[in-house]
């Protein structure tokens, strides 16, 4: 009954009182959706490991992932990781065949070990993985495991971007701008690194806003640099600090430069792309979950 | 009016009775139902603290490292807006789960579990039923039965059906209060205690139903069927919770050492 409901909290004024029950109702609602994942991630995890000790390599690659990102409620563990990727790499599942050439290109969960990357990266990479693709082309184009080799590197790139692989189109750019393999050429590169940014690839993004705020392989075009640079550097948070650092302070020597309308114009310009951007996200994931 | 006409029943006699029949019906479903709001608070509130010592102090854990890093990011690029503002939501909401870790801290000691027994539900109904508040005829009856009732839901809470009995008797040998003669007098008493019985079951059904609508509630009911499989979710979000303070001291500490490489 309400009438001595609260007794221990009567020398608490209303105001501490009415901040104190928001606080825990707060309080339970984050334990509440905590609770709800709980239950759900442990018989989800009971679900992945039964279907991965039967065999299933998609299966496998995901629980790989778990251990490697130590999400829902899964503790980190390189070491399991790999062992996941291994069964399902060996049973010929391209992403896993990737995955563990990535941990062999780091030393995760393995001592490093750049042919034994090289090999998994190639056997993705015949299977058309874009991504392996990709990374086998940096492979060549660094000599690891590999003697350097950089019309291979661009033919692993060209064929990766024929899908459409945003990394390769950003590794294309760089050869262009670094005239590897290729005569130097600014505006290639960023032709390239525009196709990479437009699908949302950060670091395209900051390339492309450098390019315009120098006037390089583009006019000088700070607008353009604002817009890239400002969405660049709003997609990193705690990871990758130091290139995001550098990015903001791109972004405001731009803005040093550019009239309160142009930074407008600059920040609506931004806002409109990842809005469009965010839509066909959604558009894809929507269609993928159909399949 | 004649006493001794009463007995044999005037209309208004009648309705009386009625009436009185009513009200009884009323009192001992008021009983009921206060009952049951007063356990379900009960409950609700032994489990919250259960809940804040098991899994809301790591929330205040979480939100301290959490805002330390968030700090920490915003010293580094200070020319950041988006940043700044992130840090001081994140110190915002650590400074208010420290603040509520704190009086989790004092509530320490307090029973995190309340199972009534069948005897104290009696002796709970017993004393609603006939002292409730809304049962009072005037103001000064009013009072004397809110401070009544205020005790008994204190015993209740605490499970000393000693003390309830008390309270029981306490109020039965106690005067009552004076009441006007005559049955037209009493009718209107009668029916003007009918509709506050009304109105305040109308009240405990609505304060129920906000209870049980509430996310406590819900996560208490995820935590009893939890139980039901023999598994002690509270622990289980209290590891979960454990992992996230792991990598974010991980992460605080990254960037501790990043931040000195610069310097």
């Amino acid at each position: 009954m309400p009438e001595n409901q609260e007794a221990d909290e009567k020398q608490l004024t209303p105001a501490d009182r009415q901040r104190a029950v928001a606080l825990r109702s707060i309080l339970a609602s984050r334990g509440l959706e905590l609770a709800l994942n709980v239950r759900q991630e442990k018989e989800r995890y009971a679900r992945l490991l039964r279907s991965a000790e039967q065999g299933h390599a998609g299966v496998q690659c995901r629980l790989g992932f778990l251990y490697f990102t130590g999400r829902e409620g899964v503790r980190q563990d390189d070491v399991e990781a790999v062992r996941w990727w291994r069964e399902a790499a060996e049973q010929g599942h391209a992403r896993s065949q990737r995955q563990l050439g990535v941990m062999y290109v780091n030393g995760r969960g393995v001592p490093k070990d750049e042919a034994e990357a090289l090999r998994w990266f190639h056997r993705a990479a015949q299977q058309g993985h874009a991504r392996s693709q990709c990374h086998l082309g940096v492979m060549y184009v660094k000599g690891r495991g590999v003697p350097k080799d950089e019309a291979e590197a661009l033919r692993w790139f060209h064929r990766a971007a024929q899908q459409g692989d945003a990394l390769a189109y950003f590794n294309l750019g760089t050869m262009y701008a670094q005239g590897r393999g290729v005569p130097q050429d600014d505006a290639e590169a960023v032709r390239w690194w525009r196709e990479a940014a437009e699908q949302g690839f950060v670091r395209a993004q900051a390339k492309l806003g450098l390019m315009y705020l120098l006037g390089e392989g583009v006019p000088q075009d700070y607008v353009q640099a604002h817009k890239w640079l400002n969405l660049a550097a709003s997609r990193f948070w705690s990871s990758e600090q130091k290139l995001r650092e550098k990015i903001v302070y791109f972004r405001e020597e731009v803005a040093s430069k550019m009239t309160p309308a142009q930074i407008a114009e600059a920040q609506r310009l931004a806002r409109e792309w990842r809005t469009q951007s965010d839509r066909a996200l959604a558009e894809r994931l929507g269609f993928h979950e159909k399949e | 009016m004649n006493k001794q006409l009463a007995k044999w029943g005037t209309p208004e006699e009648q309705e009386l009775s009625q009436k009185r029949e009513e009200l009884s019906n009323l009192q001992t479903l008021l009983a009921q139902q206060e009952l049951n709001l007063t356990t379900l608070q009960v409950e609700l509130h032994a489990f919250e603290r259960r809940y804040f010592r098991v899994v809301g102090v790591l929330y205040a854990e979480l939100d301290e490292v959490e805002a330390e890093i968030a700090d920490l990011l915003s010293r580094s690029s200070p020319k950041d807006q988006e940043m700044r503002m992130r840090a001081a939501e994140g110190r915002d909401r650590a400074n208010e789960s420290a603040h509520e870790s704190k009086m989790i801290q004092e509530t320490a000691g307090q029973a995190e579990k309340f199972k009534p027994s069948d005897t104290l539900k009696k002796l709970y109904r017993d004393i609603a039923k006939s002292i409730h508040p809304d049962l009072a005829v005037d103001d000064e009856d009013r009072t004397r039965r809110q401070r009544f009732m205020a005790e008994a839901n204190q015993a209740y809470e605490e499970g000393n059906e000693i003390r309830l009995r008390e309270i029981l008797h306490e109020w039965e040998s106690s005067p009552d209060a004076i009441k006007g003669d005559g049955v037209a007098a009493e009718l209107i008493r009668v029916i003007r205690k009918i509709a506050q019985v009304q109105e305040r079951l109308r009240t405990i059904e609505a304060t129920i139903d906000d209870l049980q609508s509430s996310d406590l509630y819900r996560l208490q009911g995820e935590v009893e069927s939890a139980e039901a499989e023999e598994r002690d979710l509270l622990a289980e979000m209290a590891s979960r919770l454990d992992l996230q303070i792991d990598d974010a001291r991980k992460r605080l500490a990254g960037l501790t050492r990043e931040q000195s490489s610069h310097a």
